[in-house]
Parts: C-alpha cells; structure tokens; sequence
C-alpha cells in the first residue's frame, strides 16, 4: 500500500529546529553552569591569593619596619664613623677629672700628690704595625700616629710598702699601660720621714 | 520478564471521532507479533457532539489528559485529517507513467477543488486500471486539503503537547488495518471491503490486495439511528443512544453473522416489545446504509473487474450492534461481519472494559498506529483459506469509450447508476 503524507513540509522542519533550539538551550545552560564554575574558581582563586598577598604585605611592613630600622642604623654607624674617623684625628679626650679620681682611688689614704704633669706624646707608628691595622689605617694620615698621654705623677707616701700598694693598684687599671717609677727617695719635711716619688705611666688616645 | 528482544514502541494512533477520541500504541515484538503498548478511549465533550467545527479545539484538553492517563511511550503521535476536512475526487487519466500521471492529476486538480491547491496539500492514489470500451483508463482518487485547515488542526494538536509524527486520512487508515495483516500472496489478490460506521456518517472502502480502488463516505451513521429511536420512542437522543447500546450489549455477536443469527435476531426482535420498537425505528436508516454499500460494491464490481469481495468487515462504532450487522446481511449480498481489528494483536495491556466486543471502534486508531511499522504481520486467526473461492465474474460490457484527457468521476452519480455514470464520465464532465 502507498502511503500518503498530509504532513506539510514545515512542521517536520519545525519540529528539528525546536530541537535544536532545546539542544542550544540545553549547551548554554552547561557552558553558563562551566562558566560559572570557572569564575567561582577563579574567585576562590583570586581570594586565596589576596589571602597570600595580604600576608606578604604584612611581612613586607614588617621588612620595611626593619629596613627602615637597619636604614637608621646605617645612618649611625656611618655617624659614628664619622665620629670615630674625627676622634682618630683628634685622638681620645680624657677628662682630667676623672682620671684624678680614678689616682685618688688608687691611692692610700696616708701618700699625697704633690704635682702633676700631662704631655700628649705623638710619634709615627712603626710600618709593621700600620699594616696590622689593614688598609682603612693606611688610608687616613691620621691613623699612621700613635698618640698618648703622659702622665707623671710626684707625691710622697709614708712607706715604701704604701708606694708599692699604689703601684700594684694602678697596674690594675687596664686602660694605664707604661707604668713606671722614676724614683723613690728619703725626704724629711718638719722632722717627719717620708718617701717621696715621681710616677710616670700612659693612656692610649687612639681609640677603637 | 526480562525480554531479549527489543520492542519497537511505535507512535500513538489518534482517532477524534464524533463522539469519543481513542488513542493506540502499538509495539512489535520480537518475531513481528504486535502488541498493544497502551490504548486509552475518552468520551468527547457534549459541546463537541453539538458543534462538530470545535472537535478538534475541544479536543485538545482530552488528548492532554488521556497522554498523562495511559502509559504511552512519548509523545509522538500519528493523527487522522477530519473527514469534512478531507476534499476527494476521482479522476480518469489516459495510460502514462506513475509519476507523470500523479503530475498530470495534480495539475488536473487545480480546477477540481473550491480553493486553490497551491495553498493545499494534493496527493494521488493510483487506483486501477478501468476499462471504457476499448480503451484503457487509468482511474486516480486526488485528495486535496487546504493548508490553512493542516495548520489550524497542527496548532490544535501542538497545543495538547503531542508530537505529530504524522498526518493521514481515514479511509487509509481504515484499510491499513485490514491490509497490514495480508501476507499471503493467494490473499493479495482478494477484494478487501470495509464500511466503517461512525456517529455522523460512513465510509465504504474497497480495495484489492494491498491497493486501494473505491471509497466513498456515505452520509448515514450512529447519529441517525439513535435519532430515529428518539423520534420513535419519545427520549431523548443520548437516551436513545443509550438504550441502543445496552440493546446491543445484550446481544452482541462477534464475528460474522450467519443467516440462523440473522433470523434469531429477528425473533429475539419479535418478542422483545422495546427491541422491536428500536428495531423498526432503525430498519429504514440501516436498509438506506446497505443501499448504498450494495450500490458501491456494484460500482466497483462494474468499474475494476474482477474478483468479486468475499466478505464486507463492519468497523467503527455502530459495527458490533447485532441489528446494524443483521439488517445489512439482510441488504447486501456480500456477507457482512464485525470486523475485529485487534484480533491478531496481543490486546493483554488494553483495560477489560475496552476488550469487550468485537472493538471495531479501535480499526482507524490502529490502522494510524500502523502507519510507520515495515512488514507485515501475520493474521492469528490460522483459518485455512478456501482453494474454491466464488469467483465473481466481470461483466461484459464496459464504460463507453472516453476521450482524450483526463475526466472527472461524480462519484456519488456513478455509483448510484454505474453504466450510466461511465457513459457520462466518457463525455468528460469537469468538476
């Protein structure tokens, strides 16, 4: 039997079209679900990241809190260089009063002084010596002089056992180096015996 | 139970009829058997029966309702043009080829039909070769529908949320039921007659073997019968048509009806005071419908020579009504039987309620269920075929010779006076 079809052409072509339409439909809403899938990733992403940006800049104030610090330190030492660079040329000052202080320490309660003198001594240092202290010292002129202060002490003390507990006193101080009597002898004043003295010994006033 | 075989669902068959819409799935299982996957019959809104232009707008609520009822397999949906939409004429063609003459007919048709077919679907059925004298004819049937009524009837079943598959007329599907169940070759060349008798009218389809020949609607149905009982008894028309269901319930006979069943219907007629008043109401309604299938199978025999029909299949609503099938026995030669559809297929899914009967209403849902399947199928029946068939001799004398071109058929005039009709078919009468 023939079969006949009363179907018009259109709705046949209406009906793919429609199915295309639901296919399409049907692919947006996937690719908008990936879509939206991949922005939620990308923000949970984006979140996490600014979570380890947030992070980092607060170690990098932290860094910069300590640069700034090592920045201010740099500014001091390059101060204190300078300083120490004009101390070097000018050499150590020494107050007079507390070097009288640290003798009077020293000294027992029977000696007293009866005069005393202070010389700054400048000589060139030995070469072997300048190269020891390495090339910053052969740079400057001013470190290539060795400079001290003299110190010589004249007093009188009741006993030689007095004199003696003077010197060992001041051979204890560490910053007193050269400590040396120059002499020691019998002196008589208003029927009292004593011995009188002369001390010389020095400081080191080149510093560092 | 698990199946091995994968059934093949087939689209649902949509039958609106007059007064109810039946809906047919059909499935082939393994071995070509068929089954029914699910079946579903609705009555038709009364506002439908009222105003028969908004069947198919009232229609739609029921479809949607019936698709989520039954358990269809999807949506798909093979429906059925409304006859009255359906526009059919026959035309006889000088001998040609089939595609020249399908061309031919078709441009034939644009001065047959009251619009203009440009805006119509025209299709053409080949069906035979007719004799006029000495002359060989070539006779098409040309059905015409306008687009506009394609569309409106589209957008009407869209919107019941079915997928039309596919559209077709009834008279095809009719014979696509019978048809689909031929498989042997000696039954190929048997004359196949089915009258489907519906609400409103009726239709006589004729056809040999797999082709079909003749069809004619014939404006005598369910609705005049059950008027003619109102009249007679004094009820109402859906009273009467009541009365004449639970009448025919009583008595209803499957099968063909021998002449003792004839006669006993009779008598059951004659003592039944009620049964003999519905009886007499209907006989001149009935004698009129045979009438005009004795005139139709006369035009046939006269028109496509050859071998006479065996047996007339009664389907639709009003076919399994005894007194319907005794009274037609008694006017048309031929003998006549309930046609039984559905009887080579397995109908195990269908409600107890739709198997009772001859269910003759079912053969356009099935013939349309039947559209898309390939094959055919094997009828259940198993009755050995008679080697010495009656034979019906052609008779001698043939139309007069026509003329050159193509001629239009009156069919309603041929087939009331079918010599005559081929005398004036021969001077070429165009619609």
């Amino acid at each position: 039997m023939r079969e006949l079809e009363f179907l018009p052409e259109w709705y046949p072509r209406l009906r793919r079209r429609k199915r295309l339409v639901v296919l399409q439909t049907y692919m947006a809403i996937v690719l908008a679900v990936g879509l939206g899938g991949w922005l939620l990733l990308c923000g949970r992403n984006i979140r996490a990241k600014e979570a380890s940006v947030a992070k980092l800049r607060v170690e990098l104030l932290g860094t910069d809190l300590r640069l700034k610090k090592l920045d201010d330190l740099l500014v001091l030492r390059k101060q204190m260089q300078a300083q120490d660079h004009v101390i070097r040329e000018l050499g150590l000052h020494v107050e007079v009063t507390r070097m009288l202080n640290a003798i009077e320490a020293a000294m027992p309660n029977e000696m007293s002084l009866l005069g005393m003198t202070f010389d700054i001594e400048e000589s060139a240092k030995s070469a072997i010596s300048s190269l020891a202290r390495g090339r910053q010292s052969s740079d400057t002129p001013a470190a290539a002089l060795d400079r001290r202060l003299r110190v010589r002490l004249t007093g009188v003390a009741p006993t030689d056992v007095d004199l003696a507990s003077f010197l060992g006193r001041l051979g204890s101080y560490p910053f007193l180096d050269q400590i040396a009597m120059t002499y020691a002898r019998e002196k008589s004043d208003s029927g009292h015996i004593m011995r009188e003295f002369e001390v010389g010994f020095s400081l080191n006033l080149n510093g560092g | 139970m698990l199946r091995l075989t994968r059934a093949e669902v087939q689209p649902i068959g949509l039958d609106i009829g007059q007064d109810s819409i039946k809906m047919l799935q059909l499935e082939v299982v393994g071995g070509g058997a068929l089954a029914v996957r699910a079946a579903c019959k609705q009555a038709m809104p009364d506002e439908a029966r009222e105003q028969p232009q908004l069947r198919s707008a009232l229609a739609v609520d029921v479809i949607r309702r019936m698709m989520r009822q039954a358990p269809f397999v999807g949506k798909r949906v093979i429906a059925c043009l409304p006859r009255e939409v359906v526009h059919v004429k026959n035309l006889r063609l000088p001998p040609m080829p089939a595609p020249d003459l399908a061309a031919a007919a078709k441009f034939e048709a644009r001065n047959l039909f009251p619009f203009d077919t440009d805006q119509a679907q025209v299709r053409v059925i080949h069906a035979g070769e007719v004799r006029q004298g000495a002359e060989v004819r070539q006779e098409v049937i040309v059905l015409a529908v306008p687009d506009e009524e394609i569309n409106n009837l589209l957008e009407q079943l869209h919107r019941s949320g079915a997928v039309i598959e596919a559209l077709d007329v009834e008279f095809l599907a009719l014979f696509r039921s019978v048809e689909k169940f031929i498989r042997r070759r000696e039954d190929e060349q048997e004359v196949q007659v089915v009258v489907d008798i519906g609400l409103r009218r009726s239709q006589v389809v004729i056809g040999k073997g797999r082709e079909i020949s003749f069809c004619k609607p014939i404006d005598i149905g369910g609705g005049q019968l059950n008027a003619s009982v109102a009249r007679k008894l004094g009820i109402s028309v859906p009273e009467a048509a009541a009365l004449r269901r639970r009448l025919a319930a009583q008595t209803e006979p499957v099968g063909e009806t021998s002449v003792s069943d004839r006669s006993d219907a009779s008598a059951t007629a004659r003592r039944d005071p009620v049964r003999q008043a519905v009886f007499d109401a209907t006989r001149s309604t009935i004698e009129d419908l045979g009438r005009e299938i004795a005139l139709c199978l006369r035009y046939y025999s006269v028109t496509f020579r050859g071998q006479r029909p065996a047996r007339l299949r009664l389907v639709g609503g009003e076919a399994s009504d005894p007194q319907v099938l005794a009274m037609l026995n008694a006017a048309i030669a031929v003998p006549t039987e309930a046609g039984r559809p559905l009887f080579s297929v397995d109908t195990s899914r269908m409600k107890p309620a739709d198997r009772q009967g001859a269910m003759s209403e079912w053969a356009v849902a099935l013939g349309l269920g039947l559209k898309l399947t390939s094959g055919h199928f094997g009828a259940r029946d198993g009755r050995a075929r008679t080697s010495s068939r009656d034979e019906g001799a052609a008779p001698d004398d043939a139309p007069a010779a026509a003329g050159i071109g193509a001629e239009v058929v009156d069919i309603n005039k041929a087939v009331a006076e079918p010599r005559a009709a081929a005398v004036a078919v021969a001077g070429g009468a165009h619609a």
